[in-house]
C-alpha cells in the first residue's frame, strides 16, 4: 500500500512565498560591533565565502576575518607590544585588496600581507611577551597557534605596534572586500568576481557535492542572472553562517524577486514578476497562455484558499539594507515602506536584507513587491482537471485565465473569472492533473498590479552621514590604492619549523573495496549458488556454514511416545499389561484419557480419563478386550482459565495393537514327501513325480523362542522341476521378511542350490525394520532335503500337512 | 477519447545508460529515440513541477525482480540518474510501438535517493539529496590540516 498526500492548499502561500515569513526582530546583521575583540576560528567553523563585487559605487562587504595564528612581542624598555596576526579572509582566491581598505577596529593601521593557497607573513607564532619594570604586564594569548595548509584559502597576515597601555591591541580586524571570490559568471562566462546571487547559487550547488552539474537548469539560471543584472539586485555579502542549502536558496530567492523552481527534476530560478524578453518587470497587460473552463474540471475539482488576515492587514516594512561609502565603513540601514496613508503608526515588520544589499533601489523594489502582495493577491487556487493539450504546453510561471460560470439564481449569472500564475503542476498517474495557481491580480489595462508597483517604487537613494567624527585614527592613507604585501611561507614538504600537519596525520584512508559486489549488499553469506543446509542430502556442494540457528524450546515437539508398560516383543503391549505415562515425562500436573483404536477400521473409543496422576502416573491396565486395538494415551495440563479446568489436549503416545502372544521353543511339523524321478540320465531334463508319497513328521528346536502366530502363509509352488544348479524350493508371500533355522532364507523368494545338504528349513517373519518378532506374523515352513546324488540330480518335494507347536514360554 | 500515456524509465549516469524500462507496451521491446525499451511493469506516482517547497520527488513501485533488485542496489551506492518520461499519444492509432506523432508531456530526472518496499516489490523514491537535514553550507570546514592547532583567545 502506498499514500499520495498532497500539501493542503492552505500551505501554498507559505511554500511560494506569498506570505510572510516568521520575523526576528532583531539588529541588522551588518550592524556588527567595529571594537569588538578579535575573533579566532576553531576548528569545525565554516570556511567563510566572500562573494560581492562593487560596480558603480555600489557594493563590496566589510570582512572581520578570524584569527588561527598570533604572535605577541614587547620592547624590553618602552613596553610596545608588537600584535601579528594570520587571518583567513575566505575560501578561494580574492582580488588583491588595497591597503585602505584594511582595518583594526575603525583604524586603518598595521602592515600587511595577502596570500592565496599559502600562509601569509613570515612571523612564527607565539607569546614572547616579557614583563618590563614600571610597566603594566601584558595579558596575551598563550596558546597561539600552530600553522596549517590553508588550502584554496586568501589569507591575510597583519602586523602592529601598541604603545604601552593601549586598550587596542585586541581589536577586531577588519577587510573591506570591494571583489570577492572568482567564479565563472553565468552571463559573461568570464573568470572573476561576482555579485550576481545566481552565481553564488551554482556555486554553492557544485560546491555542496550535493546536486549533480545534470540537475541543473543552465538556461532558467542564465535567465534569472540577467533579471537580477537588468533590475540591479545585487548580492554582496560574506556567508560565513552554516545553513542547511535548500532552506537558503528558498529563502534568499524570495529577497530577489526569484523563486526556486524544479522542473524535470532540474534546479532553477524563476522571477516571481511578470518579464519582457529583456527581463525587465512587465508593466503593460498580461497575456495567459491557457483557459480553464468547467469542461475541463474534473468532479471536485476546484478549491480556492484565501490568503489569512493576518497577511491581508495594512503594515509597514522596514526594510534593513547597507549603505557602503566607497573609502568609509558600510552601516546598516532602514527604508521604511508602506502604502500611502497606512500603517502609519505601524505595524511594523523588519527585513533584513543588509548581509547582502547594499543597494537601497533593491530593498525598496523588495519591500515593494511583498506590500504589493499582501495588498492585491487574495487567494490561491487548486485546479483538478482532465488532461488535455495543457499536459505538454503548460509550465510553471505560466499566466492562466479561469473562467467558471456561477449560477445561484436564474438572474444571477456570474463567473469566477481570473488570472493565475501557475504555482505547482502535478501530473498524475491516472492522468488528471493538479495545478496550484497564485492570484494574479490585473487592472483594467490587463496589467500586474503588483508589477505595477514594484516598477514604480523609487527609493529615495539619499546617502546619509557615517557619523564619523573628525579624529581619525588612520596611521594608512584613506586613499592609498596599493596592493597588500605578499610575503608569505611556502611550507616545503615536512613543513619546515611551522610544522604544519601533513596530510597523512589528519586523515585516514580506507581501501577501496576491490570486489565490486559491495554496491549489491556483497557477497551471501553462504558458498555461491549454494541452497542447501548444512547436513541436507547430497546433490550439491556443501556450504560454507551450515543453518545453525539456535533451537527454540517453545516451538520443540512435546514427547509424543512416553507410554511404559508394555511387555509384549517389540514393546507390543499384551493383556495384563500395566501402560503408564509418568507425570516427569507429562511435565504438568493434569489429565490423561486413555483410548483404544481398531486396528481396522481407526475408530476411537475412550477407555478411561484420570484426572491426577497416581503415585506419579496415569496408568492403564490392559484386558483381552483391548485386543487388536491400538492404544492412545491423551493428556492435558491444568488450565484453570479453561471451562473443563484443562488445557489443550495433547497426544502422549500410541502402543500396540495388543496381542495375546503365544511364544515356543519347538515345533513338530507333519509333512509329506512326494518323490521326484528325473527324466535323462545326467540329472537334466525334465522331472516327474513317480507317485511315491510319504509322510514325516520332524520336530526342530530353535535357537531363539519362537512365536505361533498365523499358519496362512502362502507359497506358490514348491518346485515341481529338477536337474540344473538352482532349484526354486519355495516362495513365500505375505511376509515382511523371512528367518530360517537351518540354511536361512533371506529373502522372500528363496533358490537353494539343488545337491547341497540334505537340510530342513524353517522360516518365519521379523520386521524389516527392527529385527524383532512381528505380532500377527505369518510363519511358513519349507523343508528342504538335498538330494542323495550330485547336483543336478532330482530332488524331491515336500508339502506341509500340519505343524505343532511345543515347549510354550512366556512372550519377552 | 483516444488519449493514452506511456512511461518510460532510464537509469543511468554520465557515460552508460544501465537499464531502459517501459511500461506500456506489454511483454514487448521497443524502441524510442534509437534505443531498445524492454518491459517493466512499474508505475510511477506521477511528477510534480513546483515553485514551492516541499513535494519535489517521485516514487516508483516496481516488481523485485533480480534485475530490478540489482540495478537500483547499483543505482543507490553509486548515485547515478534515472530519468521518468511520460508520452501522450492517440490510442485509436498504433499499439504495436511507439507512435512518431506521440507528445512528451513530463520528464523528470533525479537521483535514486531512496528505496524501500517488500520482498516482491520495490519503492524507488527519485529526487535530489537537497535533503532538508544536511547540505549544509557553507561545504568547506576549517580542519586541523588546513589551520592545525588554531589561536586560542
Amino acid at each position: 500500500m502506498s499514500l499520495n498526500i498532497s500539501d493542503p492548499l492552505s500551505l501554498l502561500p507559505y511554500q511560494s512565498g506569498l506570505a510572510d515569513p516568521v520575523l526576528i526582530e532583531a539588529a541588522a546583521q551588518a550592524a556588527d560591533d567595529l571594537t569588538a575583540q578579535q575573533q579566532a576560528y576553531r576548528i569545525g567553523d565554516p570556511v567563510p565565502i566572500v562573494f560581492c563585487r562593487r560596480a558603480s559605487n555600489n557594493g563590496g562587504v566589510l570582512v572581520s576575518p578570524g584569527a588561527t595564528e598570533a604572535r605577541y612581542e614587547n620592547d624590553g624598555v618602552t613596553n610596545a607590544l608588537t600584535v601579528s596576526l594570520h587571518l583567513v579572509l575566505s575560501e578561494g582566491e580574492l582580488p588583491t585588496i588595497p591597503i585602505k581598505d584594511v582595518f583594526v577596529g575603525p583604524c586603518r593601521q598595521g602592515t600587511w600581507d595577502q596570500n592565496y593557497d599559502r600562509r601569509s607573513g613570515t612571523w612564527f607564532p607565539g607569546n614572547f611577551v616579557t614583563t618590563v619594570s614600571g610597566k603594566q604586564p601584558w595579558s596575551c594569548p598563550y596558546y597561539c597557534g600552530t600553522s596549517g595548509r590553508y588550502e584554496d584559502m586568501t589569507t591575510l597576515s597583519y602586523v602592529n605596534t601598541f604603545v604601552d597601555g593601549s586598550q587596542r591591541w585586541n581589536q577586531q580586524v577588519h577587510a573591506f572586500v570591494r571583489e570577492g571570490i572568482q567564479i565563472t559568471r553565468i552571463i559573461d562566462s568570464t573568470l572573476g568576481p561576482s555579485n550576481n546571487v545566481i552565481d553564488l547559487a551554482i556555486y554553492l550547488m557544485n560546491q555542496s557535492g550535493r546536486i549533480p552539474s545534470t540537475l541543473i537548469d543552465t538556461a532558467q539560471m542564465l535567465a534569472a542572472a540577467n533579471f537580477c543584472e537588468v533590475n540591479e539586485l545585487f548580492y554582496n555579502g560574506v556567508f560565513s553562517e552554516s545553513q542547511n542549502l535548500d532552506s537558503w536558496l528558498e529563502r534568499t530567492s524570495n529577497d530577489f524577486l526569484l523563486r526556486l523552481v524544479e522542473t524535470d527534476g532540474k534546479f532553477g530560478f524563476k522571477p516571481r514578476l511578470p518579464v519582457n524578453t529583456d527581463q525587465t518587470i512587465k508593466t503593460t497587460a498580461i497575456s495567459w497562455v491557457f483557459t480553464f473552463t468547467e469542461d475541463h474540471l474534473l468532479p471536485d475539482g476546484f478549491e480556492i484558499q484565501y490568503i489569512a488576515l493576518e497577511d491581508r492587514l495594512p503594515v509597514c516594512l522596514q526594510m534593513m539594507w547597507r549603505q557602503q561609502p566607497d573609502a568609509d565603513i558600510g552601516f546598516a540601514r532602514t527604508t521604511e515602506i508602506r502604502f500611502t496613508g497606512e500603517a502609519l503608526a505601524g505595524p511594523f515588520e523588519q527585513y533584513d536584507l543588509s548581509q547582502f544589499c547594499t543597494s537601497e533601489s533593491h530593498a525598496v523594489k523588495v519591500g515593494a513587491y511583498r506590500l504589493a502582495r499582501r495588498k492585491y493577491v487574495t487567494h490561491t487556487l487548486r485546479l483538478t482537471v482532465r488532461p488535455s493539450s495543457y499536459n505538454s504546453t503548460l509550465t510553471l510561471g505560466d499566466v492562466v485565465r479561469v473562467r467558471l460560470r456561477r449560477e445561484t439564481a436564474t438572474t444571477a449569472l456570474d463567473y469566477h473569472d481570473y488570472l493565475y500564475e501557475v504555482e505547482r503542476i502535478e501530473k498524475t498517474a491516472s492522468g488528471a492533473c493538479v495545478f496550484d495557481l497564485t492570484h494574479l491580480p490585473i487592472d483594467g489595462q490587463g496589467r500586474s498590479l503588483v508589477a505595477l508597483e514594484v516598477a514604480s517604487a523609487t527609493a529615495p537613494n539619499v546617502n546619509i552621514s557615517a557619523g564619523r567624527s573628525d579624529y581619525s585614527c588612520d596611521d594608512n592613507s584613506a586613499s592609498d590604492n596599493t596592493a597588500l604585501g605578499i610575503d608569505g611561507i611556502d611550507y616545503p614538504p615536512s613543513g619546515g619549523n611551522f610544522d604544519p600537519p601533513l596530510f597523512d596525520w589528519t586523515a585516514v584512508g580506507i581501501d577501496v573495496p576491490t570486489d565490486d559486489t559491495w554496491a549489491t549488499g556483497g557477497d551471501p553469506p553462504i558458498g555461491p549458488n549454494v541452497s542447501l543446509p548444512s547436513g541436507s542430502p547430497s546433490g550439491g556442494p556443501a556450504p560454507n556454514g551450515g543453518w545453525n540457528n539456535p533451537s527454540d524450546p517453545l516451538e520443540q515437539p512435546l514427547g509424543t511416545d512416553i507410554i511404559t508398560g508394555a511387555t509384549g516383543p517389540g514393546g507390543i503391549p499384551q493383556p495384563s499389561d500395566v501402560l503408564s505415562v509418568s507425570e516427569t515425562n507429562v511435565g504438568c500436573p493434569g489429565q490423561v484419557c486413555w483410548f483404544k483404536i481398531n486396528k481396522n477400521t481407526l475408530v476411537e473409543t475412550l477407555i478411561s480419563c484420570q484426572n491426577e496422576p497416581i503415585g506419579g502416573a496415569w496408568n492403564l491396565s490392559i484386558t483381552t478386550s483391548e485386543i487388536d486395538f491400538f492404544i492412545k494415551a491423551v493428556g492435558r495440563c491444568k488450565d484453570p482459565s479453561t471451562a473443563s479446568g484443562f488445557g489443550v489436549p495433547r497426544t502422549l503416545g500410541v502402543v500396540g495393537p495388543v496381542e495375546e502372544f503365544e511364544c515356543f521353543t519347538s515345533v513338530t511339523v507333519n509333512y509329506t514327501e512326494e518323490n521326484v524321478v528325473s527324466g535323462e540320465a545326467g540329472c537334466s531334463g525334465t522331472c516327474a513325480l513317480t507317485g511315491t508319497t510319504t509322510t514325516k513328521s520332524r520336530a526342530f528346536s530353535s535357537p531363539v523362542t519362537l512365536i505361533k502366530g498365523y499358519e496362512d502363509v502362502s507359497y506358490g509352488k514348491i518346485s515341481t522341476t529338477c536337474g540344473g544348479s538352482a532349484q526354486t524350493w519355495a516362495e513365500l508371500t505375505g511376509c515382511d521378511w523371512i528367518f530360517g533355522v537351518g540354511n536361512p532364507f533371506p529373502a522372500a523368494s528363496v533358490t537353494r542350490t539343488n545337491g547341497v545338504t540334505d537340510t530342513l528349513i524353517l522360516a518365519w517373519t521379523v520386521s524389516k525394520t527392527s529385527g524383532q518378532y512381528i505380532a500377527g506374523q505369518k510363519v511358513a515352513y519349507v523343508f528342504h532335503t538335498g538330494t542323495n546324488g550330485a547336483t543336478g540330480c532330482t530332488a524331491d518335494q515336500y508339502v506341509i500337512n500340519s505343524v505343532t507347536y511345543n515347549n510354550t514360554v512366556s512372550c519377552t | 477519447m483516444g488519449r493514452a500515456q506511456s512511461q518510460y524509465l532510464r537509469i543511468f549516469d554520465s557515460s552508460t545508460t544501465y537499464a531502459r524500462w517501459q511500461t506500456y507496451y506489454v511483454n514487448q521491446t521497443v524502441t524510442l529515440d534509437g534505443a531498445s525499451w524492454e518491459y517493466a511493469p512499474f508505475s510511477a506516482s506521477g511528477i510534480v513541477e513546483s515553485g514551492a517547497s516541499g513535494g519535489k520527488s517521485v516514487s516508483i513501485s516496481v516488481p523485485a525482480t533480480n534485475t530490478v533488485v540489482n540495478a537500483f542496489n547499483l543505482a543507490l551506492s553509486f548515485g547515478r540518474f534515472c530519468e521518468l518520461k511520460i508520452y501522450e499519444f492517440d490510442n485509436r492509432l498504433d499499439q504495436t510501438a511507439p507512435q512518431a506523432g506521440q507528445v512528451l508531456i513530463a520528464a523528470y530526472t533525479a537521483e535514486v535517493v531512496n528505496v524501500s518496499g517488500t520482498f516482491t516489490r520495490l519503492d524507488v523514491e527519485l529526487g535530489s539529496s537537497l535533503s532538508p537535514v544536511g547540505a549544509q553550507v557553507p561545504p568547506r570546514k576549517f580542519t586541523s590540516y588546513l589551520i592545525g592547532a588554531p589561536l586560542r583567545i
